[in-house]
């Protein structure tokens, strides 16, 4: 067992030490809820819905195919497998939604909090048990995904099983923003409509800028939408690059067209957005603390 | 152990803690008494890092602890006033848990020794929310103890626990005490903590109003006793008068019967039956018993408490 001294008790005050015992906390919280994700039925359900979503489409796709006659179906699989990373990447936000949330709820995040934990620890620990969750997700998807490829004789490109590869950035950056979310809403279920809400903004802007964009101007020298049509662009500009959805989406599009360097670039604004995330998450659980 | 200066939180328009100042020594059971609402969890939030003090110091094994630090608590073991598991944990897997994040490398050999002392062996399979009250009371102390601390803090210990229980829990505690470790209990109730306290702190609307040994506290509620006095007949003047004598805490009347509770080292009934001739009263009967600790605590606690203190010379 450690034993500690006092005189310990300043050295661990310094950087790396303290930095050492986040990361063993970290460690023991992720271990924890992947075990307890692992026996709960949602996981489950959201690794048969991604591939069972994937299968409809290319049912539907080829049902197309055979209605029109039409010879040349391109990237096949593209929407399957944006379907299932979009559908873990959500399930693991909700889930993160939940995180915190919940336990503070019920009094069991105080408890935690006896021991020796801080924010940083479990924050990070819930970061990398949803990200190891993510990447859990996609090894049970994967293989159905190469299954209905071999089924259907439609190729399943390497370079999108290669985006798919990278896709567990996104889904960190996912991850702390549902826990941010856990830490500033007030209870567990204001952390839902919470998610709720940012879901529906992530939907109803790039959705709006297309029927905006259905709209003829409404004179011939005059539109007097082009203000709400250039802020509803900007907006949805702003939310292709904050939003983890539309990087998973941009990623594995760029991965498919095998351009590196926008890859690249994606993955390094997942990386800074789950950082980011995440210490707004921290900040949340400081200023709201832990007590119910 | 710990130490508090000046400790004050204030939440808005609610002053919950007020310039509180604690000693806890090395080695000793420290029992932190008052009712609800007196800001004991509070106290004990602050201590543990949970929520911040409007002002103040806080000192834990010598050093100061400020915002952020938390790397102290490697070395306290906590027992909450309501213990809560929602993990899908079974007992025995949740006190591993916490023992991997004290730190605790090889905790088996300590789990087992603790779950037969507390009777949870047979059910450590069983999943830790669908304990009962007590046994999730008694898995929490398991928890605060495997790592082996040298600081216990204990909220309510003994609430939910059967009377079994509560002799497991205190032996354990006494066992804890005389292996060098130092206790700090939060109690509402006396007689849970009077048997092994070697000091008690006496906390009421936030602030500290006696701080003593055992024996010296038994001497300051001592001075307390319980009169009961009949007369012919109680007016409004006659309970007036009474109540404004300096040795009178309290008065309650019932009928023609009025129950005084008196503070003096000195024998006041004839400087009493005085005072109601004077005002015109006919004294019937009088008749005095001493008051129980936990009585006298009561009273202490709910009447007059703040005077009460200025009369002992609490800080």
């Amino acid at each position: 067992m450690m034993q500690i001294s006092t005189s310990m008790i300043g050295k661990l005050r310094s950087s790396p030490a303290v930095w050492a015992l986040r990361w063993r906390v970290a460690c023991e919280i992720a271990r924890q809820e992947l075990r307890d994700a692992l026996y709960s039925w949602s996981f489950y359900l959201t690794a048969a819905l991604g591939p069972l979503l994937s299968a409809l489409f290319v049912y539907n796709s080829l049902n197309f195919v055979a209605n029109s006659g039409l010879q040349i179906l391109a990237r096949p699989f593209f929407v399957p497998v944006l379907l299932t990373t979009t559908v873990a990447a959500l399930y693991l936000t909700a889930w993160a939604a939940l995180a915190i949330a919940r336990p503070r709820d019920q009094g069991a995040l105080r408890v935690l909090f006896f021991a020796p934990v801080d924010e940083y620890g479990v924050i990070i620990g819930h970061i990398l048990a949803g990200t190891i969750l993510y990447a859990a997700l996609l090894l049970v998807a994967a293989p159905l995904l190469a299954l209905l490829a071999l089924l259907t004789n439609l190729p399943l490109p390497p370079l999108l099983l290669l985006g798919m590869v990278f896709s567990p950035m996104y889904a960190a950056a996912a991850v702390a923003l549902g826990l941010w979310i856990s830490t500033v809403a007030g209870s567990s279920r204001s952390a839902m409509f919470f998610f709720g809400a940012i879901l529906l903004a992530t939907l109803v802007i790039p959705i709006g800028y297309t029927a905006l964009l259905s709209v003829p101007a409404t004179g011939r020298y005059y539109d007097a939408l082009l203000f709400l049509r250039g802020l509803v662009r900007t907006l949805r500009d702003l939310l292709s690059w904050i939003s983890p959805y539309a990087l998973i989406s941009s990623g594995l599009d760029a991965a498919l067209r095998a351009d590196w360097g926008d890859l690249l670039q994606r993955l390094a604004v997942g990386a800074a957005s789950c950082v980011g995330w995440g210490l707004l998450a921290i900040w949340g659980l400081k200023r709201n603390g832990v007590l119910s | 152990m710990i130490k508090t200066e000046q400790l004050t939180k204030r939440y808005q328009n609610h002053l919950a803690v007020a310039d509180l100042c604690l000693d806890v020594r090395a080695g000793e059971i420290y029992g932190f008494l008052g009712p609800n609402g007196a800001g004991k969890t509070t106290t004990i939030h602050m201590l543990l890092g949970l929520i911040r003090p409007t002002s103040g110091r806080l000192l834990v094994f010598g050093e100061e602890i400020g915002p952020g630090d938390f790397a102290f608590k490697q070395q306290i073991g906590v027992v909450a006033e309501e213990p809560a598991e929602s993990s899908q944990m079974s007992g025995w897997e949740l006190v591993r848990f916490f023992a991997r994040l004290y730190g605790v490398e090889r905790p088996g050999p300590r789990m087992e020794e603790l779950f037969h002392e507390l009777d949870l062996w047979e059910v450590r399979h069983g999943l830790a929310r669908d304990y009962s009250r007590g046994m999730r009371q008694k898995l929490s102390l398991i928890r605060a103890l495997v790592h082996r601390p040298r600081l216990l803090i204990l909220d309510e210990p003994v609430s939910g626990l059967d009377p079994h229980g509560i002799r497991q829990v205190r032996a354990i505690i006494d066992a804890y005490q005389q292996s060098g470790g130092t206790v700090f209990i939060s109690s509402h109730i006396l007689s849970e903590i009077e048997h092994s306290a070697n000091r008690i702190g006496i906390l009421h609307g936030g602030r500290l109003l006696v701080e003593d040994t055992m024996e010296g506290l038994r001497g300051r509620l001592a001075r307390q006793q319980r009169l009961t006095i009949e007369v012919e007949q109680v007016t409004p003047a006659l309970v007036e008068r009474i109540a404004s004598q300096p040795y009178v805490v309290q008065v309650q009347q019932e009928g023609r019967q009025l129950a005084l509770v008196l503070i003096s080292q000195e024998d006041v009934r004839a400087r009493l039956s005085r005072v109601i001739s004077d005002a015109g009263g006919l004294i019937l009967k009088m008749q005095g018993e001493e008051m129980s600790l936990e009585e006298a605590f009561v009273t202490i606690t709910s009447q007059d408490a703040l005077a009460l203190a200025g009369h002992t010379g609490a800080p």
